[in-house]
């Protein structure tokens, strides 16, 4: 179970790559993705290599990057365009084999047990993969290898992505000499919270908690404990799996204002619009959802508020108006009244939309003809071409959104 | 019990920690979808033969019969009792339990 040969293949820089060989004269040049700095989203989503150097790094606002180097060049992002290409990626992958599990846009988990025959041993196979996704799309690739995906994940991470080769193996044997040298905070899913615990319980390093006692973290954090525990030790059962983006277990939409929103009537606009597109893609994938969770988050980054809180729905529902009445009862309930900076609203307990219970007094065909008429308006004049009359106002959001992905531009 | 992240031969601790844009999911689903795309089989005329003589017993007995109806994706399998053959349209009308339904012959894949 635990002794497969798992790749974990990572993207450099994935999204300034990409842009550099569509476009050979940004070759030398420092280049960041970022979004648009009128609106919040102005932050770098990704740094070519060149930028690095000038320590420019992922996440930071544009102003400050451009501080550290005047010379950056700023390119937009283009979501569907990485999103395709990680398509292609993940296809050639799947030359070596069909279990490719994707990750995320630049990461991909491949299980390559058994096929040392077929392609020869380990570091062939990841020199092929590499070159293989340079000749192609220009992009270089990170190969972690290890045993499963937690130690394959920790080699890319911690090892390849720092290395000449670019590959790195991490096995049981070895790992006491090279992972748990490490601050516990570069292990996989250690974030700067936990680190800070662990820090004050004087575990410094990755092998400070694969050895210390699994019960005190287990009676500390229950499983999650164990859960970290067991990744400090390079213990992990999990199979790469390609069903597992299948099973959806809920619907959600989130987003960070462009401004923040300090009233209710502000706030209930995009609520709503969060709700119609909710419900709108619970549809289209035939699903009712039985729970409504609503998700706040304050305005002052350094003293976090917000709320994250959910309701049981009286009946499983894909109707928008049902969701932001739920929604708004929360909102009711649990906003402290500070500004807003970011909302999310997500479905789940989703269950098929073609079995449901007929309720009495709500009879739901009427609002089942509206929602499809509806969406069928959508699907044949564009996302836009029936929204609610309160999105029309300044705060809303749909129009703007209608031409995104994930926040983005298309 | 709930499956949880220690769950042996779930995929819970990665699926609870990545961030999919979910136009990206979509894509890989069809993806996998057409992966599991299946070719009819092509018969042969003896089993062609073979099936015919099986719908005319079944027809003429009266019995249950297994019908398996091919779909690129999941073959369907239903029983019931055959009521009638066209030959005309290629399609024989069924009697399941809940309604009678006529299938084409091209759909179909195997008569038990």
């Amino acid at each position: 179970m635990d002794n497969k040969l798992i790749f974990l293949v990572d993207m450099q820089s994935f999204y300034a790559s990409v842009e550099k060989s569509a476009n050979p004269k940004l070759q030398d040049h420092p280049v960041v993705v970022a979004g648009d700095p009128e609106r919040r989203s102005g932050i770098i989503l990704a740094a070519c290599p060149i930028a690095k150097q000038y320590d420019v790094e992922t996440a930071e606002a544009l102003w400050q990057a451009q501080q550290k180097c005047p010379d950056l060049i700023i390119v937009r992002p283009r979501m569907k365009l990485y999103i395709e290409l990680s398509y292609q990626i993940t296809q050639i992958l799947e030359r070596f084999t069909d279990q490719v599990e994707v990750f995320s846009v630049d990461e991909q988990f491949l299980d390559l047990t058994g096929t040392e025959r077929l392609f020869g041993d380990r570091y062939t196979v990841a020199h092929n993969i590499q070159d293989e996704i340079q000749e192609e799309l220009g992009v270089y690739a990170r190969v972690g290898i290890g045993p499963n995906k937690v130690l394959a994940k920790i080699a890319c991470d911690a090892f390849a992505k720092k290395n000449e080769q670019g590959i790195f193996e991490l096995t049981h044997h070895h790992m006491k000499d090279t992972m748990w040298k490490l601050p516990v905070g570069k292990m996989f899913g250690v974030g700067s919270r936990m680190e800070k615990h662990f820090s004050r319980m004087g575990i410094q390093t990755i092998g400070d908690l694969a050895n210390y006692p699994v019960q005190y973290l287990k009676k500390r954090w229950g499983i999650n404990g164990e859960v970290l525990s067991n990744i400090a030790n390079g213990i992990d059962y999990s199979p790469v799996s390609t069903q597992t983006h299948n099973g959806q277990k809920a619907v959600g939409h989130h987003m960070t204002l462009p401004r923040d929103y300090e009233t209710l009537e502000d706030i209930k606009i995009v609520l709503l619009e969060l709700s119609e597109e909710v419900a709108k893609r619970a549809r289209a994938k035939n699903y009712r959802g039985h729970t409504l969770s609503l998700g706040l988050r304050g305005a002052n980054v350094n003293d976090p508020t917000g709320f994250h809180r959910q309701i049981k729905l009286t009946s499983p529902t894909n109707y928008g108006m049902d969701l932001f009445h739920a929604a708004l009862q929360l909102l009711n309930k649990h906003w402290d009244g500070l500004p807003v900076r970011s909302v999310g609203v997500t479905l789940s307990q989703l269950q098929s939309a073609d079995v449901y219970q007929l309720s009495l007094f709500n009879p739901s065909v009427e609002k089942d003809q509206l929602s499809k008429a509806m969406d069928d308006i959508r699907k044949k004049f564009g996302q836009t071409a029936i929204v609610r009359a309160s999105s029309l106002q300044e705060a809303g959001q749909v129009f703007d959104r209608a031409q995104k992905i994930g926040g983005h531009y298309k | 019990m709930q499956p949880n992240k220690l769950t042996r031969g779930h995929n819970l601790l990665w699926e609870s920690s990545r961030m999919m844009l979910p136009e990206h999911k979509e894509l890989i689903e069809h993806h996998q979808q057409r992966i599991r795309q299946q070719t009819k089989p092509q018969l042969d005329e003896q089993e062609i033969e073979w099936l015919e003589q099986r719908i005319q017993k079944a027809l003429y007995d009266q019995s249950l019969v297994q019908l398996t109806l091919f779909d690129p994706y999941q073959s369907q399998i239903i029983s019931g009792v055959i009521v009638q053959v066209d030959s005309l349209t290629q399609r024989l009308l069924l009697q399941t339990p809940q309604h009678q339904q006529w299938i084409l012959f091209h759909d179909l894949i195997d008569v038990k």
